[in-house]
């Protein structure tokens, strides 16, 4: 299957400012694709140049097989976005709002659609009828997701989507995107919360000051995740001298070792298994130790 | 076209209280103007209120001050009034500001990352920035016919429509004028503010200029790039015909506003 999105050696500066630089990524189709970085990272900028909301400095990227800024008209009919700060007029109601950008789509928005994705988000008639300037934080980003939602759209671009949402809300989120993905809906995900990207992306791409500096599938960062390795043991031991190659030490107590294993624990369970052992917690791996670590800056 | 119908539309809804609201009130000025005209002609206050002016204003406006100071003059007063001139110039400015004010609040991203063509946006802004003052004017003239009717002495105060038509259309043109330079800075703007702050400064600044320079000879060198300069109402009063010339600059200036700022809107960062 075609990519959804490919970008190749995208550039935007904003005077002497490079916002993105030569950045070059694909996002297969049908896939959950987390998009990740500090803040100034340059995530929505890109996101704004596969909108055509910015024109690039350098480079190409296209959407749904369609040049971004050559076809754009036709690459935005199947793609839902919500943006990370939602720019609603605060006099209009969520029933304006929902029925101007309905008419500003080009897929159908039926009534049915837009019905189910109100209930599912629990925006009722009452909320609807009230203007936007009166919404919480969380019922905006909610409103926001029944546009981005409501085309029936191949090609998902959320922005933050889980900001402010209260996590019974979130869990819907994760349902729906999970949902996108088993009917071959791509969805292009920017987020700060790593545990959520964890949970839902299939592949990751990480920038860094506008460049990109990874882009690996969930499970293989997951693997270069170090685990943390907690041992208890039923007597006094004396303090490791050599351990097995890929373990080192965090924490050492008369009766309890605390390590941390970057390699496969099997040589660790070995060693210690001639030991007087009570208790071995292994820690799951986790996408946030790795990707926070791209996120630092390299040392000099 | 069906996005451009649906922008329309949602700009119509939120510009329509401020257009008719604008609208009855200038029409209604212009009912109470010919009340006015009507009562100064029955009382033969003309010649009363020309006596009490100051000689310098007398010897400034000359024959135009006895043109003015008639039932023509005060029924017409409501087309070039200053007043009416500020409010229609913020009634464009608060139109084409919608443009830049889109980019402000976000509102536009909503707007562009749906099929939507940026030709669109700006085409939506240009027919209200023409439709706003036609609205405006026509119940202006529909104020002045109305008061005409409902006032006038059948005789001798009914102002010729030929003078009524030639005031509104020159008028009309100096607001479209005004909205065109007004889409042309909104186009590279980001704030309503910003628009209707800058443009509103160079509306006061050029009509300044235009009233000095029909008091003070020096300054009619740079008249010309007054848009006021090309709105002559005293003169229609006084029997003139609308100049082609004058009409022709206000919309050529208002067209080049507007491309101006439909090619900039086409091609820049939102």
């Amino acid at each position: 299957m075609a990519d959804a999105i490919v970008i190749e050696g995208l550039t935007k500066r904003f005077g002497r400012l490079t916002a993105v630089e030569a950045l070059s990524l694909r996002v297969a189709s049908g896939s959950v694709h987390g998009f990740l970085g500090l803040n100034g990272a340059g995530k929505t900028t890109t996101i704004r140049l596969l909108l055509g909301l910015l024109r690039p400095s350098g480079g190409r990227a296209f959407v749904l097989g369609h040049d971004c800024q050559r076809a754009g008209l036709l690459a935005r009919a199947r793609v839902g976005y919500l943006p990370a700060e939602l720019g609603f007029y605060a006099d209009m109601t969520g029933r304006e709002v929902l029925r101007v950008c309905a008419r500003l789509s080009g897929a159908g928005v039926t009534a049915t659609r837009q019905s189910s994705l109100l209930d599912r988000l629990r925006l009722g008639r009452g909320d609807l009828a009230r203007r936007v300037g009166e919404y919480s934080t969380g019922m905006r980003r909610k409103l926001g997701l029944v546009l981005a939602f409501q085309g029936d759209p191949a090609l998902l671009i959320l922005d933050e989507p889980t900001e402010g949402l209260d996590p019974l809300m979130q869990g819907v989120l994760h349902t729906m995107l999970a949902e996108c993905r088993g009917e071959g809906r791509t969805v292009f995900l920017s987020s700060h919360v790593l545990a959520e990207v964890d949970r839902v992306c299939d592949r990751v791409a990480v920038l860094r000051n506008g460049r990109l500096v990874l882009d690996a599938s969930v499970e293989e960062v997951r693997a270069l995740a170090p685990r943390r390795v907690r041992i208890a043991f039923s007597g006094e031991v004396p303090a490791p001298v050599r351990l097995p190659d890929g373990v080192r030490v965090l924490a050492v107590g008369p009766s309890e070792w605390e390590l941390e294993a970057t390699a496969a624990i099997g040589a660790l369970v070995q060693f210690v298994g001639r030991l007087p052992v009570a208790d071995l917690e292994v820690s799951e791996r986790r996408l946030e130790d790795v990707v926070i670590g791209y996120y630092r800056e390299p040392a000099s | 076209m069906r996005a451009f119908l649906a922008l329309c539309r949602h700009s119509g809804r939120r510009f329509r209280t401020l257009v008719l609201g604008m609208s009855l009130v200038l029409g209604g000025f212009q009912v109470l103007l010919a009340a006015v005209a009507d009562w100064l002609q029955r009382q033969s206050g003309f010649g009363q209120l020309a006596g009490l002016a100051p000689p310098a204003v007398r010897q400034l406006m000359g024959t135009s001050l006895t043109g003015v100071l008639s039932v023509s003059g005060v029924v017409a007063l409501g087309y070039f009034h200053a007043a009416v001139e500020a409010a229609l110039v913020v009634l464009v400015l608060a139109v084409a500001g919608e443009l830049a004010d889109e980019i402000g609040s976000g509102f536009v991203d909503l707007v562009l990352t749906r099929p939507v063509q940026r030709a669109a946006v700006v085409g939506r802004t240009i027919v209200g920035v023409l439709l706003a003052p036609t609205v405006a004017v026509g119940s202006m003239v529909l104020g002045t016919g109305l008061g005409q009717v409902l006032m006038a002495d059948a005789t001798e105060s009914v102002v010729s429509g030929r003078l009524i038509g030639s005031v509104a259309v020159n008028l009309w043109c100096l607001i479209v004028c005004w909205g065109g330079i007004a889409v042309a800075v909104a186009a590279f703007a980001r704030r309503r503010a910003s628009v209707m702050g800058l443009v509103g400064v160079a509306s006061l600044v050029t009509l300044l200029v235009d009233y000095l320079a029909r008091a003070w000879q020096p300054m009619d060198r740079v008249a010309w790039l007054s848009p006021f300069h090309y709105f002559s109402p005293v003169e229609l009063v006084m029997g003139a015909n609308l100049g082609l010339r004058d009409v022709s600059v206000l919309l050529a200036t208002g067209l080049a506003g507007m491309t101006v700022g439909m090619i900039v809107y086409l091609r820049r960062d939102v």
